[in-house]
């Protein structure tokens, strides 16, 4: 019952028992004893670190992945390993063009053989019928139209805001179809039960901001999860 | 965000649970969160099983609720504290009643 009460939750409802679906982070990393870096990279580990944190934790949910810096590492991002968390981003590949040039430099649209799709498909087929045998809900964690402008663009985004709101518009549709699209591969091809869109930076934005760059940009991503069967979930 | 078009949301441990829960009840959505990942396991200056119960005592009223963490577990913790909410989370969380909350 555990898989049915959250996303019975997720949609609203009363359920008999208050379901759990952590944030996981790197956590299983570290239950593991493994460095961040091999953790998000290898399939297996993955695999093996989403059902250790489910038996140890008990949990009705559990990310496949839990790394906002995934797509943007596919658009050519450069990332700094740490220790203990998601890598940073050291270099944002569109900071350095005038606002005007943006979206003729806008990366190739990823697919699900770029990347570390791959490594993360493999994980949730590993991963999905141990899981349907615990009765725990599989979930996919996509980066948001913010998360993913913001790491492309760096700190200028927000000066683009207000400066250059056409360039900033351009940038957010280009983002929201990269989570979309990592809403399709987790929704379609992994078959995620629950797909959430992480979009921490959009907190940072004033509701009018929200409003017109984020809003309207997350749609995609719900018409595919939902059109999918699937739950959707907003993070930030 | 709330109302965004998603089934559910979830949110930071800077936020109020009973009135993000208030405004999710109104738009029908299921909410996630907010146990106090940062006192109660980075900075270790509170309780986190006081924590849990808190979310457990304001969520148990809100139909959709979720429990879960109010920021991911991008740190090394100290697991055995993280075990201790959460087996009391699982200990505690089926109400008596009519099987619904």
């Amino acid at each position: 019952m555990g898989k049915e009460f959250l996303i019975r939750a997720l949609h609203g409802d009363h359920v008999a028992q208050i379901p759990w679906l952590p944030h996981i982070g790197t956590h299983a990393a570290q239950l593991l004893d493994v460095s961040v870096q091999r953790y998000l990279q290898e399939a297996e580990l993955l695999a093996k670190g989403a059902l250790l944190c489910v038996d140890r934790y008990g949990c009705d949910g559990i990310p496949l992945l839990d790394d906002p810096t995934m797509e943007a590492m596919s658009l050519g991002c450069t990332p700094h390993w740490s220790k203990q968390g998601p890598p940073s981003l050291i270099s944002s590949p569109l900071s350095g063009f005038a606002p005007e040039q943006l979206s003729q430099h806008l990366p190739p649209l990823p697919d699900e053989t770029m990347g570390h799709w791959p490594t993360i498909i493999a994980a949730g087929k590993m991963v999905k019928s141990e899981l349907e045998q615990r009765d725990v809900a599989l979930v996919g964690i996509a980066a948001g139209p913010c998360t993913i402008a913001y790491q492309l663009r760096g700190m200028p985004l927000f000066r683009d805001l207000f400066r250059h709101p056409e360039c900033a518009a351009q940038l957010f549709a280009y983002a929201g179809q990269v989570s979309a699209l990592s809403a399709r591969i987790y929704a379609e091809i992994i078959g995620c039960d629950i797909v959430a869109i992480n979009d921490t930076p959009a907190t940072m934005l004033q509701p009018a901001y929200f409003r017109q760059y984020v809003l309207p940009n997350v749609q995609p991503s719900w018409e595919i999860i939902h059109r999918a069967g699937k739950t959707s979930s907003f993070w930030a | 965000m709330i109302s965004s078009g998603a089934h559910s949301i979830a949110f930071d441990e800077c936020m109020a649970l009973t009135y993000v829960g208030e405004l999710t009840q109104k738009h029908h959505i299921g909410l996630i969160g907010n146990f106090h990942v940062t006192a109660a396991l980075f900075e270790e200056t509170e309780d986190p099983v006081t924590d849990m119960q808190r979310c457990l005592s304001e969520g148990k009223n809100l139909p959709g609720y979720v429990f879960g963490l109010g920021g991911p577990l991008n740190r090394l913790i100290n697991v055995a504290r993280f075990e201790a909410a959460t087996m009391a989370f699982l200990a505690q969380r089926t109400l008596p009643g009519d099987g619904t909350l």
